[in-house]
């Protein structure tokens, strides 16, 4: 009985031994996380504040001396190589340039040659210390910044040619081996027999070692997309971006931000709807039309044009839309001088517009950037760079990019 | 006029394209025989195998340098 005791005495003091240390690993991670909690309701309680606003600030520039039209893009900041080109009607010239100005090489890709890629499908993407690739109508493309190639990989299908959106902001963005990218080939897909937009998958992945373009994201449920109303061609173009191994998607028009898992199944996890000021979209035609309402929408509707996540809140890039009486102006038949002088005076009216949204989607802060092209955000090695928007009045012998970071202002 | 028939063009059916097929090349919904590019904001803009007034109306106000259109034999240009 006493030996009984003895040793459930000893058993119990093991036991307390095993469950205080039980306990203290317990409160080290409950401490932990709890830190860990405190960074993020830090963040939150920054963006719930009424009187605070966030706001872009620019933290370091890039300006390469260039006379031209040059469309950039990508840039590195590892390597720091800024890669643009020069879009003519018949040539197209790659250039590949250092942060400090200078101009490494200039070639071209385009036209009658072996390594051509043919006709570009995709913004141009730095993928190491001294490539980039190319995703055009003959295939997957990687190229030296001197221009030679260095591998070539067939489509596994022949790819529709739709031509989107070219320049920095709107390219690719790799998640693990694969390249997050919007869907040209849906278009055929539609037409005005049955329309049905649940066969679309606006977003695709690109597999560069295989030549495969797998379609991977089609509209959620609640997508307006799926509402029985008809759009005109591009209206759901996706804006998206990889943050915290996620895929962030904005269709086209409407105002909400999906936001996918990474893993195979992309399947979605949440939605956030936007509030954004003043924006005016097209909700929908009761029927496909080839009439200029219909189809001019294109250029007067609202619409997401690019979505980036930095220190966890997303900026979202967008065109704010025409109003009612300017929409109606719009479609009206004017002379040439008219019409250029219409069109103009709708561009100094309506800028590209960002809003700032914390993670509960939230608008925190909504402005015109002052010189910075909003389409233009591109995240590179964590660091958020912008184009410098030209003055459309004044022709200059360079261009710059900044690095932008964000402000808290009281 | 006499029928036409796959066995007067000597092509097997593998040689003809389907629906879907036939549908990539006209472009389907809203198709058209126009292609268009304008750039904006530093980067192009564009699409292929639209109608003529949609092609001209998007493109309405760019200057010449910055925006492009042509309809049937546009030959071989950057964007399409």
């Amino acid at each position: 009985m006493g030996c009984h005791n003895k040793m459930a005495t000893h058993f119990n003091q093991k036991y307390k031994i095993m469950i205080n240390k039980l306990l203290s690993i317990l409160c080290g991670v409950i401490l932990f996380f709890s830190c860990i909690n405190k960074t993020k309701n830090e963040i939150n309680k920054v963006d719930l504040q009424p009187n605070i606003k966030i706001s872009f600030k620019k933290i370091d520039s890039v300006q390469i001396d260039y006379i031209g039209n040059p469309t950039v893009h990508d840039l590195d900041p590892v390597s720091r190589i800024v890669l643009f080109m020069e879009h003519k009607e018949s040539s197209q010239i790659i250039t590949v340039a250092s942060f400090d100005g200078q101009v490494l090489s200039s070639f071209s890709k385009w036209g009658d040659m072996p390594d051509s890629y043919g006709n570009l499908m995709a913004s141009l993407n730095i993928i190491g210390s001294n490539s980039f690739m190319a995703y055009g109508s003959r295939g997957f493309f990687a190229y030296t910044f001197e221009g030679k190639l260095q591998s070539y990989v067939k489509h596994s299908d022949d790819p529709y040619i739709g031509f989107n959106r070219i320049g920095i902001g709107f390219g690719m963005e790799r998640l693990k081996d694969l390249y997050i990218y919007l869907n040209q080939d849906d278009y055929y897909k539609l037409n005005d027999e049955s329309d049905n937009y649940a066969k679309l998958q606006p977003v695709i992945a690109l597999n560069f070692n295989s030549g495969e373009a797998k379609p991977i994201i089609g509209f959620p449920k609640t997508s307006i997309f799926l509402s029985g109303r008809y759009f005109f061609n591009n209206a759901w173009d996706p804006a998206f971006t990889v943050a915290d191994d996620r895929i962030v998607v904005a269709f086209g028009l409407e105002p909400t931000l999906y936001i996918f898992s990474s893993a195979a199944a992309y399947s979605l996890i949440t939605k956030l709807p936007l509030d954004l000021p003043k924006y005016q979209y097209f909700e929908g035609g009761n029927e496909y039309s080839s009439d200029v309402r219909f189809f001019g929408q294109a250029r007067t509707s609202g619409k997401i044009l690019n979505v980036k996540k930095l220190d966890g809140f997303y900026m979202i890039a967008y065109f704010p839309g025409f109003d009612a009486s300017d929409l109606e102006e719009s479609f009206a038949n004017k002379p040439p001088k008219e019409t250029m002088e219409f069109w103009n005076n709708m561009q100094k009216k309506y800028s590209r517009r960002i809003a700032i949204v914390d993670s509960l989607g939230n608008v925190v802060n909504d402005f015109v950037p002052q010189g910075l092209e909003p389409s233009s955000m591109l995240i590179r090695n964590g660091e958020l760079w912008m184009l410098e928007k030209p003055d459309e009045e004044i022709e200059l012998d360079f261009f710059r990019l900044f690095r932008v970071g964000l402000k808290i202002e009281n | 006029m006499k029928k036409l028939s796959l066995e007067m063009f000597r092509l097997t059916s593998a040689d003809v394209l389907e629906r879907s097929e036939m549908k990539k090349m006209t472009g389907g919904y809203g198709s058209g025989s126009c292609v268009y590019a304008y750039r904006s904001g530093g980067s192009w803009y564009g699409s292929c195998n639209v109608s003529e007034g949609e092609a001209k109306f998007m493109i309405a106000g760019y200057g010449s340098n910055d925006a492009y259109y042509c309809c049937e034999s546009c030959g071989s240009t950057f964007y399409c």
